[in-house]
């Protein structure tokens, strides 16, 4: 499957939320998508499954136009939006046979059915209304019913919000064992989910794409760029105004015996700083600070 | 698949607490019509008259069709807007979203109707030992179906606009069956229940009548004003399922 993006723009009463988008995606992929609140995330996975249309700009599927492919698109499609709801009226096992037959499953649907209940550990809520499961098992049941046609584009959308660390985990592993012959696209807001799974990484902030590439590349950029300071007594006063003035962000901060210790990025380190090797959350954060550089903010 | 489709919309509607209090409302408020009014017919017809038992369609159709713009008001509120962007993602088109949902409504009309039309046809057999229940057939389709296919169509395109539009409809739906009960209130053209018609005919065909049973026919013109209705509720559905939704 080939997914490409265009000058693709969306505005929403006079506001950019998307700004002259160019991507071009093909599978096998796997795929994070990562940046703030109100970054664009959202808006472009709707776009990419056919909920929103674009102010300009244009959307093929294997070399066709969106809005002329979108039976193709959706009939190859898993999607779990952030925000949804479910039937939850019916059981599990009856809103997923509802959603087989939304999705046109015909042949192996028991099996099929079966198989993404046993895959999001949900056998023993399968005959429970909906209503009665937890706001974790409802999320189970949201990407239970997301990779029931085994879809050739799979995005998801915040998926492991609401579920525990162990859940987390199994869930990233699914995402990424399914992208070895299709495209997997996950928003997050946890870098840790990227690092493990992600073969590629887009940072978006207000609209526009900032980096896109294989997140050891994204680290790579901010060396340099990230380091750690300890400091004593009354000086810790100064390290917080030169955050303020926007100097350096701080990443992390760790009280030791000897006063606190600090982890910061900056796009021009300070001496005093001693450099070490970035993770993928500092550069996410440098590629944001390098983003508003640029901006001139 | 499109029967398993329309069986879980029906599920959904029909297995709820909102449902069953439907459902109890008609049945109460029913055996009060039955009990109260229809027991002694219409002027002076016979309780079991297509005259009686057209009053009898039209002091129940209110609140059948409230309760059926209430149902309809569920596929426009925020759970199912929320559902709807996964269902959405699925190869189903918005026409047949909307054309599904439509047949889970109707379906659950006819559900629904029966209850007092059962009821009706009970009582009159084990009151009146009456059971010629083929000529109300008739009046069950050209007093329920218009009005209801007119409000479905009605409600769906407002509840596409907005769904405080559908909550806006129900004490007018209501009110417009309910006050207009003898009282020609609403002009002959907003005639949506066919009760204004009833009115009107009733009094020309039974005040000062020579026959002992004036049978009950209704005029052609009466019969394309419903099927007007029909049309226009049709009109109205059509808008909703083709109008895109997409921002």
């Amino acid at each position: 499957m080939n997914i490409k993006l265009e000058n693709i723009s969306k505005k929403y009463k006079g506001v950019k939320a998307l700004d002259n988008i160019n991507l071009e995606i093909n599978s096998p992929a796997m795929i994070g998508f990562v940046g703030p609140n109100g970054a664009g995330k959202s808006t472009l996975m709707k776009m990419l499954v056919g909920q929103l249309l674009p102010t300009s700009g244009s959307i093929t599927v294997d070399g066709v136009p969106l809005n002329k492919n979108e039976k193709h698109l959706k009939e190859r499609l898993g999607y779990l939006p952030q925000d949804f709801g479910l039937y939850e009226e019916l059981t599990v096992e009856e809103f997923l046979d509802y959603m087989a037959c939304l999705k046109g499953i015909k042949e192996n649907k028991g099996e099929s059915i079966d198989r993404v209940i046993s895959m999001t550990s949900l056998e023993e809520k399968r005959k429970f209304r909906i209503k009665t499961l937890s706001g974790g098992q409802k999320q189970r049941v949201g990407i239970a019913q997301a990779i029931l046609n085994n879809p050739e584009l799979l995005i998801v959308d915040e998926p492991t919000v609401g579920l525990d660390p162990e859940e987390r985990i199994k869930f990233r592993n699914l995402f990424s064992e399914g992208s070895k012959d299709k495209i997997v696209i996950l928003s997050t807001h946890i870098i840790e989910d990227i690092e493990s799974i992600c073969n590629s990484i887009i940072v978006l902030n207000k609209g526009n794409i900032l980096f896109v590439g294989q997140p050891s590349e994204l680290v790579k950029e901010a060396l340099d760029h990230v380091g750690t300071i300890e400091i004593k007594g009354n000086d810790r006063e100064k390290i917080l105004e030169s955050e303020m003035k926007g100097e350096f962000k701080i990443t992390s901060t760790v009280i030791t015996p000897n006063g606190t210790k600090y982890r910061v990025v900056s796009e021009s380190l300070p001496s005093s700083f001693e450099k070490i090797t970035p993770s993928l959350e500092d550069a996410y954060v440098y590629c944001m600070l390098k983003g508003e550089v640029q901006n001139g903010k | 698949m499109l029967i398993n489709l329309l069986r879980y919309e029906i599920k959904r509607i029909v297995w709820s607490k909102k449902y069953l209090y439907i459902v109890l409302l008609i049945v109460a408020s029913t055996y009060d019509l039955l009990t109260r009014l229809i027991t002694g017919g219409y002027m002076g017809t016979a309780p079991f008259s297509d005259w009686t038992y057209t009053l009898f369609l039209n002091l129940i159709s209110p609140l059948l069709m409230v309760a059926m713009i209430f149902i309809i008001s569920n596929t426009f509120n925020d759970k199912e807007m929320r559902a709807r962007s996964i269902v959405l993602s699925s190869p189903i088109s918005q026409t047949q979203y909307y054309i599904l949902k439509s047949a889970a409504v109707f379906v659950t009309f006819i559900l629904t109707s029966l209850v007092p039309i059962f009821m009706s046809f009970i009582y009159y057999k084990a009151m009146f030992g009456y059971n010629e229940f083929g000529s109300f057939i008739n009046l069950i389709f050209v007093f329920l179906f218009p009005t209801f296919i007119f409000f479905l169509g009605l409600s769906m395109f407002l509840g596409k606009i907005n769904i405080k539009l559908i909550y806006g409809l129900i004490p007018v739906a209501f009110l417009m069956g309910a006050l207009n009960l003898g009282g020609n209130i609403i002009p002959i053209w907003a005639d949506i229940f066919g009760n204004n018609f009833f009115n009107m005919y009733s009094f020309s065909m039974l005040i000062g009548r020579e026959m002992e049973v004036v049978p009950f026919e209704m005029p052609s013109s009466f019969i394309y004003t419903r099927l007007g209705f029909i049309l226009l509720g049709i009109m109205f559905l059509v808008y909703t399922c083709k109008k895109g939704e997409k921002k």
